[in-house]
């Protein structure tokens, strides 16, 4: 015979004890190829949600401002196979016509012909020019169908930034009125949008040609959509090859001066749409006028509310809006004085010295406007010494230092000017009126550029958040033509110019789609870590099962050895056996796994649906992942036999040959030192456990979470000796049926090893379930605390469409709140505005990797206020200390701007920690490193990055206005205060919620996930009570002889019984009372420090189930084993 | 006295206790020549099956020494001991400790699952042959529960003859027996070991097991009286 034959002979043989063992090598794979298989299949599900989202599409080209749709075609031409489509996609408000119902964050695709066929839209569905196709997610919060009218808000972009002093901001808002013609499912183009969330997005889909026509922006586009373009890189460098000044939002203007008698003079101004030039592109334009060789002067023009005389009195003359000019002199341009101006002196046209009667040398004063970020217009005054008066001819003649304005240069007179700033038409006289007929936008003062920046750009006052110029004014070399120059500068120009430093992004959404579907949550990790104790526990059930295997078999272990089998090959023999019992096991927990995954995944799907917010999940089976969890469980698996293996390793051939229980072996010494070992370890665990629950009344965060454990694992330590040494202690048996019950419970010592492995089984279940549900969090009133979550904030209120005007301050209010009975409560509530650049949602609410997260602007005001909780900060001053968000307004030596985030959305997922950089790209296409200083606690920004606004304003300059605002309303007002506001402010699409509430939607998600947790655990103890029932049968198998004894002493069955089940109840009450309590004890600070509700009802209420069950499963495995005549036990005994 | 018999020299073992030790042998000392069979009675109780331990390996002693076959087992490795024990010491058990999962063939053959360079076939060629010699060629392929008590003995016997021991001990083998059982199996195991010139050490209760020995000596408190040699032997 060969060992071989004697292995299968074994499992065969033994094949029902080996049942239950391999039933626990089944849940030990099930569980964990299952975890697997739910990480593998949400990953492949987000996938599949993200490449359905982008309807095929590969890249996209977006834009803050409007380009023309043109550089569509242009690039379409560029590659055979490139598919290239333009859109005009916004965000903005939607409301039903006919009802109250209103919805927020809604995508508006206008688009053409070509856009639907890219994105697979059917011809019949395309959106007529005077309807609109929604979606279903839209017509469920509208409550719409076909044929009803529905109402659009956007705010197409602006030409001129709102935020700066030429910008418009009075009619930012376009409400379109239009029918719905279809609504399309959730699926396909239906479920278009260029960012990947699991949730469907809130769609309109209207016609391109119309949408332009009422938005008076014809042909132009703020997206191309992209298909067939071999890279992001590629399509960078034919968006560089293709991109003209006009896509940049540049133009070259020529213009023409008579510096003397008969002379010409050329140039051109390189101009920008936005009125100022963009920081990158100032520095380009220089650049490439080096590179070409092209003559150079920078001008700022500003308009002067007034000009007059230093000191005059206030009836006195002065002119009125004037363009004032500050010019680099620079060869070849003609200077407009002779020499160079100093700083703070002025030249006058002598049309203007006249009005003023000023000469040089005498002192004059300039009034204008500047604009602050909140909206709001402060006038500046300016002293300045005349250098000289000149003729208005020749360079002080030079309307080319103003650029275009629509609405001023367009008038045909001074009253007809239609700037975004108040005027006083009063003071505009008749000889104004001549002037601007004659000369126009000529300006009738000029000082020097460094003068200029300094009144009008100034870095340290945010005045050069768009730029510092004007315009750069570009000349021909000696003996060359304009024109020549121009196509120079024009070519280097755009060889400079990086379509991204001027808005025009490159994005490979489908790459980007794929990184993040990814997850943000790693979903493997989470499930294998939710099913850890499940795995732990099916692996324990494992150890526990194949010791009772080997208990049982320990006459043919001692047979084996005594034989002369060497103890090595003995315990092979058995390993092999062991092996091929976890062997088939595992294999039986392959379909197993698909199951478990399935049902986990339908859990995600309806149960746990508040995790993932997504019906979208599926099962996708991943021969990988069975392959490495079946190979990984059975790894486990021959742990836990090798494990119970040990036993053997202390037993003599005669004690097994006899037959003997180890723990009768034990002499008394052996016993005294055993006693020590545990009296000894339980004062180091209870010194851990006191050591771990000070420090955890004394930290937070993972920290706290950490010594959470930590105190956790030792006071189970400490109550399971205490248990281990309660019940090997001897006590006098008291007569009557107490005596029956004391002589199970004293049963409990015999295999003392078996039952408090059982009892351990039990207590770490009971832990982790008691411990998980007093986590479960709820906001509670503490989290309205200055320095709780919401910041004492009771209410959070978002736009759809970007308030230009800081409703914190009362200019801010008299522009956005109308007056009315509200007015009063309105200006009495303290509100602060925050900046928001969009991007991708980085809380726990999206499943995608956030790549590039959204982040708001925090204003000095609410930097100084200070508040909220926070996990950990940066701070290293006492100032910082008290008051953390100064660590906003701190700089880094290498330039990364300091930034805020919630500790979960830093750490589960964008798997950071302090000190971690988060790197994203700025207006200009550059990248940007966020540096967390600053980890807040449970708090109302778990979807978006924190930064000061005055890096905001640097780094984002394009994204105009506030869209997220903090409301300290006071709790008993906070109903009205929100309705006040939604009203007010309506028509930006103002959706305002309680703070309690945005914390309670991501709570939900960790709530969701302790469930899941729980219920797992919960498995777990499930196994636990089967362990329990198994040792049950085992003991009442080795002592029928006994339990005979006990019958033929006059006991009923039920006297007997009682034994066994006293035996039983020490195991699982003793086990769920540990657990319990060090679960409580653990959880105690924490419960504490937070205020928490801790769900006691159904947690004892859980406990006492299981109780039941596990005594229901004793009492059955009880029964089943004393089912047979006690007379015949007897007799073998 | 030959090497090749068992030498026992001062043998004592002591177990400890709440107060002084147990001392369950006290100085025993005995000798058997190959080829013959001692019997040791006494008492329950009295250390007979400490002592068969002991002379088997399966304990070792506090102090004194067993020599098997001229040498010392107690001075080797665990493995190595286990090695010495599979290929120089026979067992037969009270309790016949038959594995059920294996036919009687295979049960005779588990001590040569200790030996890899053994020839499966020429094992199997052994057993039959020990089966037979014990009346059982007809039963090799049954399993124990098919099997009488004193067949499931037979099988023990044959089990414990399979790597030609030197030394076969027996712990009250016909205990679980009747009479008539009990009378053949004795007979066989004497024979066979006789046959083997194996020393065979017999620990029994019975007298008429102890009188087909070739000596009898009893065991109490520990010490051994001298062996009283069978008339004729």
């Amino acid at each position: 015979m060969r060992r071989r034959t004697l292995i299968l002979r074994s499992v065969r043989y033994y094949a029902r004890t080996h049942a239950a063992a391999a039933a626990g090598a089944l849940v030990g794979c099930a569980a964990l190829c299952g975890a697997l298989l739910v990480g593998t299949s949400v990953s492949a599900s987000l996938r599949a949600v993200a490449l359905e989202r982008l309807c095929g599409l590969e890249h996209a080209v977006e834009s803050s401002r409007l380009f023309d749709a043109r550089l569509a075609r242009d690039l379409a031409a560029r590659w055979p196979n490139a598919e290239v489509a333009a859109a005009l996609l916004l965000r903005g408000g939607a409301q039903s016509a006919a009802g109250p119902q209103r919805s927020g964050k809604v995508q508006i695709v206008a688009a053409g012909a070509d856009f639907w066929r890219l994105v697979g839209l059917p011809s019949e569905v395309t959106p007529p020019s005077d309807g609109a196709v929604i979606n279903q997610a839209l017509a469920d919060e509208l409550h719409a169908a076909a044929g009803d009218e529905i109402l659009l808000r956007v705010a197409p972009p602006a030409v001129i930034p709102s935020e700066s002093l030429m910008g418009r901001r009075d009619a930012p808002i376009q409400t379109l009125r239009v029918r719905v013609t279809a609504v399309l499912p959730d699926r396909g183009p239906g479920a278009f949008e260029l960012s990947p969330s699991q949730r469907p997005p809130r769609s309109a889909f209207l016609d391109l040609a119309e949408i332009q026509r009422r938005i008076r922006r014809p042909d132009q586009v703020n997206t191309l959509a992209v298909r067939g373009v071999a890279s992001a890189e590629e399509l960078r460098g034919g968006l560089h090859a293709c991109a003209t000044p006009a896509d940049h939002g540049l133009r070259i203007a020529p213009h023409a001066l008579a510096p003397a008698e008969g002379a010409t003079f050329e140039y051109a101004a390189l101009e920008s749409e936005q009125m100022v030039l963009p920081a990158a592109v100032e520095r380009a334009a220089l650049e490439a006028a080096r590179q070409a060789g092209v003559p150079t002067s920078r001008v700022l023009t500003y308009l002067a509310n007034t000009i007059r005389r230093a000191g005059a009195a206030p009836d006195a003359a002065s002119v009125p809006y004037s363009i004032v000019s500050a010019v680099e002199t620079a060869p070849p341009f003609p200077p407009i004085a002779p020499g160079e101006l100093p700083i703070g002196q002025a030249v006058l046209n002598d049309w203007t010295a006249e009005r003023l009667a000023a000469r040089p040398g005498d002192a004059i004063e300039i009034t204008y406007y500047m604009l602050d970020p909140g909206g709001r217009l402060r006038t500046e005054t300016r002293a300045l010494i005349v250098a000289a008066v000149v003729p208005l001819s020749a360079a002080a003649a030079d309307r080319g230092l103003t650029p275009a304005y629509p609405g001023i240069n367009d008038a045909r007179r001074m009253s007809d000017w239609d700037p975004p700033f108040p005027i006083d038409y009063r003071r505009i006289g008749s000889d104004d009126e001549e002037y601007w007929d004659a000369h126009g936008t000529t300006p009738k003062l000029f000082i020097s550029l460094q003068t200029g920046q300094a009144f009008w750009a100034a870095e340290e006052h945010g005045a050069a958040r768009f730029g510092r110029l004007t315009s750069i004014r570009i000349a021909a070399r000696a003996g060359e033509a304009l024109a020549a120059a121009v196509a120079r500068f024009e070519k280097q120009l755009l060889a400079e110019l990086p379509a991204e430093s001027t808005g025009l992004l490159v994005r490979p959404v489908r790459e980007s789609a794929l990184a993040g579907a990814r997850g943000a949550t790693d979903f493997a990790g989470l499930f294998i870590g939710f099913s850890m104790f499940l795995i732990a526990s099916a692996a324990l059930l494992l150890v526990l099962l194949q010791r009772l295997s080997i208990e049982q078999r320990s006459r043919e272990v001692g047979l084996l050895l005594a034989v002369g089998t060497p103890p090595r090959v003995a315990r092979r023999l058995l390993l092999a056996e062991g092996a091929a019992v976890a062997a088939v096991g595992s294999l039986l927990g392959v379909p197993a796994a698909v199951g478990y995954a399935w049902l986990m995944l339908a859990g995600l799907r309806t149960l746990w649906r508040g995790a993932v917010g997504t019906s979208r999940l599926g099962l996708h089976v991943s021969a990988a992942d069975l392959a490495f969890g079946t190979v990984a469980a059975l790894a486990v698996a021959l742990l836990a036999t090798l494990w119970s293996l040990r036993a053997l390793r202390a037993r003599s051939t005669s004690d097994l040959l006899a037959g003997r229980a180890p723990e009768t072996t034990l002499d008394r010494h052996q016993l005294a030192a055993r006693a020590y070992r545990r009296g000894l370890w339980r004062i180091v665990s209870g010194a851990a456990a006191i050591a771990a629950l000070s420090g955890s009344m004394l930290t937070d965060g993972a920290t706290r979470a950490g010594l959470f454990f930590a105190a956790g694992g030792a006071l189970l330590a400490v109550l399971l000796l205490t248990l281990a040494g309660r019940t090997q202690q001897r006590s006098t048996l008291p007569s009557g049926r107490g005596g029956l019950t004391r002589l199970g419970f004293r049963n409990a010592a015999r295999r003392h090893d078996r039952t408090m492995l059982t009892t351990s089984l039990i207590a770490c279940a009971t832990f982790l379930v008691v411990a998980v549900g007093a986590s479960r969090h709820q906001p509670g009133a503490d989290a309205l605390r200055r320095d709780g979550g919401t910041g004492g904030f009771a209410l959070l209120a978002e736009t759809d469409v970007p308030l230009l005007y800081d409703p914190s301050t009362p200019e801010g209010r008299d522009e956005l709140f109308p007056s009315g009975p509200d007015r009063a409560a309105l200006d009495s509530t303290p509100i602060y505005a925050l900046r928001r650049r969009p991007g991708d949602d980085a809380s726990c609410l999206n499943l995608f990797r956030p790549t590039a997260p959204a982040i708001l602007g925090v204003p000095p005001a609410l930097i100084a206020r200070g508040g909220f909780s926070f996990a950990a900060t940066r701070a290293t001053t006492p100032g910082q200390r008290a008051n953390p968000w100064t660590l906003l307004d701190s700089t880094f030596a290498d330039g990364a701007i300091p930034a805020f985030g919630d500790y979960n959305t830093v750490v589960w997922l964008l798997h950071l920690g302090l000190g971690g950089d988060v790197t994203v790209r700025d207006d200009a296409g550059r990248e940007v490193r966020l540096r967390i200083v600053g980890l807040l606690s449970g708090s109302i920004f778990q979807s978006e990055l924190l930064v000061s606004e005055r890096n905001f304003l640097t780094r984002f300059p394009q994204q105009p206005g506030y869209s997220v605002l903090l409301i300290d309303a006071p709790a008993a007002t906070a109903g009205a205060a929100a309705g006040q506001l939604e009203n007010a402010l309506g028509s930006y699409g103002c959706d305002v919620t309680p703070s309690l509430d945005r914390i309670a939607s991501y709570l939900v998600v960790e709530n969701t996930y302790l469930s899941t947790f729980q219920m797992l655990g919960g498995l777990g103890l499930l196994l636990g009570t089967l362990g329990t029932a198994a040792v049950v049968l085992r003991n009442v198998l080795e002592r029928r002889g006994e339990l005979a004894l006990l019958a033929a002493c006059g006991y009923t069955r039920a006297d007997v019984r009682r034994v066994v089940l006293s035996e039983s109840a020490l195991m699982i009450v003793g086990g769920l009372a540990c657990g319990a309590l060090a679960a409580v004890l653990a959880t105690l600070p924490n419960a504490i420090s937070n205020a928490r509700h801790v769900p006691w009802a159904s947690l004892l209420g859980l406990l006492a189930l299981v109780a039941a069950a596990g005594l229901g499963a004793a009492w059955a495995a009880a029964s089943a084993a004393l089912r047979a005549p006690l007379l015949s036990a007897l007799r073998t005994n | 006295m030959s090497a090749a018999g068992l030498l026992v020299r001062d043998l004592t073992r002591e177990y400890a206790t709440r107060g002084e030790p147990l001392r369950v042998l006290r100085g025993v000392s005995f000798s058997v020549e190959p080829g013959r069979s001692l019997a040791i009675m006494g008492p329950s109780g009295c250390g007979k099956s400490t002592l068969l331990h002991i002379v088997g390996t399966l304990a070792a002693p506090t102090s004194g020494s067993v020599r098997i076959a001229g040498g010392d087992p107690f001075v080797l490795a665990e493995s190595d001991l286990a090695r010495f024990r599979n290929a120089t010491i026979g067992f037969v058990f009270q309790e016949h400790y038959l594995l059920p999962q294996c036919t009687a063939l295979e049960n005779v053959l588990i001590p040569t699952l200790a030996q890899r360079a053994s020839s499966a076939h020429d094992a199997e060629v052994r057993a039959r042959a020990l089966l037979a010699r014990v009346g059982l060629a007809e039963r090799a392929d049954h399993f124990p529960a098919e099997l009488s008590g004193g067949e499931r003995q037979r099988v023990a016997i044959a089990r414990a003859l399979i790597n030609a021991p030197t030394l076969l001990l027996a712990d009250e083998p016909t205990g679980n027996l009747d009479e008539e059982f009990a009378s053949e199996i004795a007979a066989l195991l004497i024979g066979a070991a006789r046959d083997a010139g194996a020393v065979l050490l017999i620990v029994t209760h019975s007298r008429a097991l102890a009188a087909l020995c070739d000596a009898v000596c009893e065991l109490r408190r520990g010490r051994l009286t001298e062996p009283g040699q069978r008339a004729g032997a």
